[in-house]
């Protein structure tokens, strides 16, 4: 069928983008829902109830890999068939530092809570991971895959701290 | 058929329309009621709450509802109350959940529980099927009409296998069930409150045996059920236990009166003291009274109890008091007013109860079936979400999560999995239910086996397991081998519970004592089937048959329609059903393209309405 071949994008008639407004994103899964759930084929024969059902699950499925930033970015990079191969080691030296050093951050902000150390160090990842999404827009702009692939892992890890740090921040 | 549901058969034609009902399929009482522009609530001996309680008479006949509750003499026959409690649990579930039920239960294949009577089996499906059709036949008989389709409630914390097993005891007695809605959910369209853009929501539910709270969100038209906890041995029967330990001890002459008497005027002084100061009654020339400031201190302790599981409920979801935005009241213990009060006090926002606590859910129910048979032009969509996570066990008893709760449904995603010996032919998938992280602290949901799986060096391999989630909340699965292409490879073996053939062998058994105007009946409801089938095509043809088909398959559209319409001139059920089958499958790719038509038009901003 038609709709299920789709790339999410095209099901949502939305240009291939690193960004994606999510208010526009919302309001078209609720037309697209409102048309194919399967509540609106309760007295439809068994092909319909089928066809409904694997439509309303194919909606859902983009909704929430358009909706996440990261799920959309590997989706971008799979739709464009680029080999995501986990096993490449990241050989960006300045990034691994910044590992190390936010590993040994988190181990002593365990031990002695300081919410001004949390801040100052929750606003720095905040403007390192819109940086990052910049580069990777540009990147997706030059058709450069393998730059948004590396870009990808420090984009995981700067949300994963965000969070981290929030949650310090809130206990 | 549907097509799009462009035309409405029901909005022109009134034979037309679908007999649809909501059940509440509750714990001590049930109810099953209409909505077509009013509510309408089917009763049984003049009691809308029917009795949840199936009575087993030692010569095997039973007796369901309001008569099962009369007919029960324990020397002739066995009362079976509650049996909600257990559906869909093994048997080493419910000793662990320690129920202190006199049911008498014994342990069958699969770890299946079973009551046995008489060298008899029954299982919590069957009963079950007794009670829902008990309801089916009350509205049957009061409509003069056979019931097209049913909306039924289950709590929200229900899982995969509990849901399934209220499905297969309506499928066993003969319901078409249109939905499986939530219960606070049911409770919340009752109310309207999916009008709402956004909010969060407390169902207080506070039934006859048992207490449950949920705390729903309400996002862009989509619930989502955030937390539930509960109480299945909190309710009612628990305050006029504690009213009659109060009388015992202010009134002494009640001790030589038997312990149910006593507990009736302990019920009859709670009912009657509502909205008054105080109650007296007489009790063969004595009277006894109840203040309303003596029945708080009674109810107090009762009350907390329920209190502190609505902000265990509340810490769960992660909100706070000033994020709701209502309360709901459900089951006939909050018509005590205190609850009011003091709901109202603590969360200081609007607290609901101007529809019948009893008829909430079944209310929210008939409504949700009214639209979901196109019966109500309201265009309502009720999104559901996963009630709990669904993982498969991975090495070393953990469960990795494949489908998130509160992910909407329906969904399907895909695992791939592989072999890890060389030359393996099979393979062994537990899919499980729940939070935990230890597979032995959540729910399993049965063992599927992958066979025929084509020898090659460990890993080489690529099984694709699909896990689909219908609307309903229940899984299928489904696998295929990608190297060659193998996708009849899956074998399921229930951990305990019914397996589809179960189902149909006790379908068979229960059809086999059909009659006469049983085949009439069915021969009315194909002819009725099939004017719609032919009044869904009709206006499809009319409005778009020429744009998109040829003519070629126009014609054979046609050809099919004629012939279906020629069919229901003979009394015969099958050749009907065979004719209408027909149709619909010469018109699958009519309604493909339709759909896909409609999708262009929806996306590009136009509704379906602009175009055709």
């Amino acid at each position: 069928m038609d709709i299920l071949k789709k790339n999410f994008f095209e099901l949502f008639n939305i240009g291939i983008s690193v960004d994606v407004n999510k208010l526009e994103l919302d309001e078209k899964v609720k037309i697209l829902q409102g048309q194919f759930h399967p509540d609106k084929y309760a007295n439809g024969s068994d092909f319909e109830k089928r066809l409904a059902l694997q439509i309303s699950s194919h909606v859902n499925d983009g909704h929430k890999v358009l909706g996440d930033i990261i799920l959309r970015i590997e989706y971008i990079l799979k739709i464009n068939n680029f080999n995501m191969d986990e096993s490449k080691t990241i050989n960006d030296i300045d990034f691994l530092q910044e590992q190390i050093e936010y590993s040994e951050l988190a181990e002593s902000l365990g031990e002695n809570l300081d919410k001004e150390i949390i801040d100052v160090h929750l606003l720095k990842a905040k403007s390192l991971l819109k940086t990052t999404i910049e580069n990777i827009k540009s990147s997706f702009e030059s058709n450069d895959y393998e730059a948004m692939w590396q870009d990808l892992s420090k984009l995981r890890f700067y949300i994963k701290n965000i969070n981290e740090l929030i949650k310090m921040r809130n206990s | 058929m549907s097509l799009l549901q462009i035309s409405d058969p029901a909005k022109s034609n009134d034979d037309l329309k679908k007999f649809v009902v909501g059940i509440d399929l509750g714990t001590t009482n049930s109810l099953i009621a209409s909505y077509d522009s009013q509510l309408i609530i089917y009763d049984d001996n003049d009691s809308e709450l029917i009795p949840s309680v199936v009575t087993i008479h030692n010569n095997g006949d039973l007796s369901v509802g309001e008569t099962a509750v009369i007919n029960s003499d324990n020397n002739k026959s066995t009362c079976l109350t509650s049996i909600k409690r257990i559906m869909g649990l093994s048997y080493t579930d419910i000793q662990n959940l320690n129920l202190k039920d006199d049911l008498p239960l014994i342990k069958s294949d699969n770890d299946l529980p079973c009551i046995s009577i008489n060298n008899k089996k029954y299982s919590a499906i069957d009963i079950s099927s007794k009670i829902l059709l008990h309801l089916r036949e009350l509205a049957e008989t009061k409509e003069n009409k056979s019931l097209d389709g049913a909306v039924i409630t289950v709590p929200a914390y229900f899982n995969d296998i509990q849901r399934q097993a209220t499905k297969n005891a309506a499928k066993l007695a003969g319901i078409n069930v249109l939905r499986l809605l939530n219960e606070p959910t049911a409770a919340a369209l009752a109310y309207g409150l999916e009008s709402n853009e956004t909010g969060s929501f407390i169902i207080y539910d506070f039934g006859g045996g048992t207490f449950d709270v949920s705390v729903l969100t309400l996002e862009k038209g989509i619930f989502k059920v955030l937390s539930t906890d509960g109480n299945t041995h909190l309710g009612g029967d628990d305050i006029d236990y504690a009213i009659v330990d109060w009388l015992l001890d202010n009134y002494a002459f009640l001790k030589k009166y038997k312990p149910i008497e006593i507990k009736k005027y302990a019920r009859l002084l709670k009912e009657s003291l509502v909205d008054k100061k105080s109650i007296s009654i007489d009790i063969d020339g004595n009277s006894i009274s109840l203040f309303d400031n003596d029945f708080l201190k009674i109810i107090t302790p009762i009350l907390d109890k329920t209190f502190d599981i609505v902000k265990n409920a509340l810490d769960a979801s992660n909100l706070s008091k000033k994020d709701i935005k209502n309360i709901i009241l459900v089951g006939g213990s909050t018509r005590i007013h205190y609850i009011k009060n003091i709901l109202e006090k603590k969360f200081s926002c609007n607290v609901l109860n101007d529809i019948d606590p009893d008829k909430v859910v079944a209310h929210g129910a008939a409504i949700q079936a009214s639209v979901l048979s196109g019966n109500n032009k309201e265009n309502i969509l009720l999104l559901d979400v996963l009630p709990l996570s669904l993982g498969v066990e991975t090495y070393g008893g953990l469960s990795e999560k494949v489908i998130l709760r509160n992910t909407p449904i329906p969904i399907k995603l895909r695992k791939t999995f592989t072999t890890f010996k060389d030359g393996q032919s099979k393979l062994l998938i537990n899919i499980i239910q729940g939070e935990r992280e230890l597979v032995s602290d959540c729910n399993s949901l049965g063992e599927f086996i992958l066979k025929d799986i084509p020898s090659m060096v460990a890993g080489g391999p690529r099984i694709d397991v699909d896990f689909q989630i219908d609307a309903d909340g229940i899984l299928s699965v489904s696998a295929t081998e990608t190297t060659t292409g193998n996708s009849s490879m899956i074998e399921v073996k229930p951990s305990y519970g019914l397996s589809e053939s179960d189902i149909s062998r006790m379908i068979e058994d229960s059809n086999n004592s059909a009659e006469t105007d049983m085949r009439l009946r069915r021969v009315n409801e194909s002819i009725v089937e099939g004017k719609r089938v032919i009044y869904a095509l009709e206006q499809a043809l009319d409005s778009d048959g020429r744009d998109l088909l040829s003519p070629d398959e126009y014609n054979r559209i046609s050809d099919e329609l004629g012939a279906l319409k020629l069919s229901l001139n003979d009394d015969d059920s099958e050749l009907i059903e065979e004719k209408i089958n027909c149709v619909e499958k010469v018109s699958e790719f009519y309604v493909e393209r339709r759909m896909n038509r409609s999708i262009k038009s929806l996306i590009a901003g136009k509704g379906i309405d602009d175009i055709l």
